[in-house]
Parts: structure tokens; C-alpha cells; sequence
């Protein structure tokens, strides 16, 4: 099995015509994130060059592929969730978006807010009260409706206990952005130190499950509503091992400098 | 099925995860400065997109890094409610 990664619109990395040299007939090819622009292209350049493909209707959008007519068979025997994959017309609309996106960004500019270096702060936030502002945002996105249309907040329960349990609460200011999401309130009532966001009018949620698009949307709501100088971003099915992100967010014994950085990732284990 | 999602979409972060410089980086545990999510909010402002954010502050020529001691546990039961 190879997995492709990458055949998006960045580039940046190996695409499908890279990895045939490599390919036997019995070889599964594994796209995920289909409903990325230049994922669907990808798929169909293998479909017409004689791979079988069929898409999973997983969180992660995977579309396997084959020349093997046999591997193709137990392929579809191996999952009950699955169709052809099918080229959206909504990609073009989400090209479109990007390039617009990209010249807005080349135009804004930064403004307002507190100390060095000035940013813009969230509308409702007092750009003078500097002393207030949490060091640290987390935003927790639920993303349990990705095949359902609905889901509970049960995984997201399990993510703020691991937060308020490892985490030093001072300067820590946690968010939890959801949408239709059962048992919320229940969770709410749990973890008082959070603010939770009911988000409404998701342009990209169907209602209908086999989507995550709207995620993205979830993301930048929360984003826009917090207000450290560090923001972190986790989803409701992982819990964080605080011990060492600590160290790795104050950049202390950090391999890495203190400044120059604008992003860190961390490690995801099962 | 659990594995095969978990290598397709989050497989490249495990550990052991070579600290430093990387093209990529999951909205599933990553953390940012905010000076650097400002500057390009029109990008985000309205969906924020791990590949668009990162592919626009790398085309700015910022750093996207990763760190192996930030480690997240997933423990979604199957791929359907992940």
C-alpha cells in the first residue's frame, strides 16, 4: 500500500505519477482528504490510467485505488461505507475562495492590540487590558458529526478532563467550539474554566454527515475569539500530555529558539 | 480501518518525530503564534484550513516546526466517530 499525501494544490510534495514506479498491479494506492482541491484531480488521472478506485466515507475522506481487479473486490468486501468517487463542483468553488483569500491576505494589514508584536485582538477583547490576557488559548473543536450528522460530547468531555487535570490553569484560557452537539450542556456544567461557543450558519455543514469542511469553519470562530499570544489547537478525540508541550510552548530546553518559529506541531499516538 | 486512518492522516506524526523544520502540521495538535495567524487572517478568517494556513505562512517564509515532546493520545473508537 502507498499512501499519497500531498496532492494538493500546495505541491509540494510527491505526486500520483511519482509513485508508479514503485506500483504492482496487487499495489493499493490511498488517497485521504478527498474533498481537498487536487485530491479528486489526482484520483481521476489514476482512474483513467487504469486504477479501480472507491472512496471511503471516513473522517478522513480515504479513496483507495488499484489496477488488481481481486484487490479492488475485497477492498469493497472490507467496508460497508463506500462509493465511487465522484469530482464535486464545489472544489472549484473552494479553488476560487482560496485565490481570493490569498490576494486579501497579500492586502490586509495587522493593527491594534497590546505590547510587541501588535496584532489585531478580537473585537470584544479590551486592547488596554494587557495584564488579563491569557498567555495561552486552546481551541477544542468537535468534530465527532464528521459521518453522522449528529454526535455527543462525550469525547470532548474526555479531552477537557485531560486539559484541566494536566493543565496549569493560570494563563491557560481554553475554548471549546461546537455545533449540534448532545450533552453539551451537561459537559458545560463540568468544566466551568471553559467558555464553549454554540456556533450556528456553517455554510460548509450539510447536516448530513460525510463532511468535515465545516471544522474548518468551527476553527476560525474559535480562533477569532481568543486572545493569547500563543494559540493551540486540538480536536475532541485526543487527549494532551501536557508535561512536555509545557516546556515546548515557553521554548524551555526546547531544541528549538525561542523566537522565529510561528507554528509548532506535536506528535499523535494511538 | 483505525490504523489505516490513523497512518493515512496522522501516521507522519508518530513519534519518534524528528524535531525541527517541516512542510506540514496537523490541526489535530499544533500550536501557533498569534502575530503570525494575524498576518495572514484573511486566509483563515473564514475556514481555517491546516494546508492553506501553513501553505501561506510558509510561502511568507515562516517555519512550521514539530516536537516530539508535545505528544496527544487519540483514542476515538473507530474511524465512523472519528
Amino acid at each position: 500500500m502507498i499512501f499519497i499525501d500531498g496532492d494538493t494544490l500546495t505541491r509540494r510534495l510527491p505526486r500520483f505519477r511519482g509513485v508508479q514506479p514503485l506500483v504492482r498491479d496487487e499495489t493499493v494506492l490511498c488517497w485521504h482528504d478527498y474533498w481537498m482541491a487536487g485530491v479528486p484531480e489526482s484520483v481521476a488521472v489514476a482512474q483513467k490510467a487504469g486504477y479501480r478506485c472507491i472512496k471511503v466515507n471516513s473522517s478522513c475522506e480515504i479513496v483507495f485505488g488499484t489496477r488488481s481487479g481481486d484487490v479492488f473486490l475485497r477492498i469493497q468486501a472490507a467496508y460497508s461505507n463506500t462509493e465511487p468517487p465522484r469530482k464535486r463542483r464545489r472544489h472549484l468553488a473552494h479553488l476560487k475562495l482560496y485565490h481570493s483569500l490569498l490576494m486579501e491576505a497579500s492586502a490586509g494589514a495587522a493593527e491594534g492590540g497590546c505590547g510587541a508584536p501588535r496584532t489585531r485582538r478580537p473585537e470584544k477583547a479590551d486592547p488596554m487590558d494587557c495584564a488579563s490576557l491569557p498567555q495561552l488559548s486552546v481551541v477544542v473543536v468537535i468534530v465527532g458529526d464528521t459521518v453522522t450528522s449528529r454526535c455527543d460530547a462525550d469525547d470532548l468531555a474526555r479531552t477537557l478532563a485531560a486539559l484541566h487535570w494536566q493543565a496549569d490553569p493560570p494563563g491557560w484560557s481554553h475554548r471549546a467550539v461546537h455545533s449540534a452537539v448532545e450533552g453539551i450542556e451537561q459537559v458545560r456544567s463540568q468544566f466551568p474554566e471553559v467558555r464553549f461557543l454554540p456556533v450556528e450558519g456553517l455554510r460548509a455543514r450539510r447536516g448530513e454527515g460525510g463532511s468535515r469542511e465545516h471544522h474548518d469553519e468551527l476553527r476560525a470562530r474559535g480562533m477569532a475569539a481568543t486572545r493569547g499570544e500563543i494559540i493551540a489547537f486540538l480536536e475532541d478525540h485526543v487527549c494532551p500530555i501536557l508535561a512536555g508541550a509545557r516546556a515546548s510552548l515557553g521554548h524551555t530546553g526546547s531544541p528549538m529558539p525561542a523566537s522565529g518559529e510561528p507554528s509548532r506541531t506535536g506528535s499523535t499516538s494511538r | 480501518m483505525n490504523w489505516a486512518a490513523y497512518f493515512c492522516d496522522l501516521g507522519k506524526y508518530q513519534n519518534p518525530v524528528r524535531p525541527g523544520r517541516t512542510p506540514f502540521a496537523s490541526a489535530v495538535n499544533v500550536s501557533y503564534k498569534r502575530a503570525a495567524l494575524e498576518s495572514i487572517r484573511p486566509v483563515w478568517h473564514d475556514s481555517f484550513n491546516e494546508t492553506r494556513v501553513n501553505g501561506e505562512l510558509l510561502r511568507r517564509g515562516e517555519a512550521l516546526a514539530l516536537a516530539p515532546e508535545v505528544v496527544v493520545r487519540q483514542f476515538r473508537a473507530t474511524c465512523d466517530s472519528a
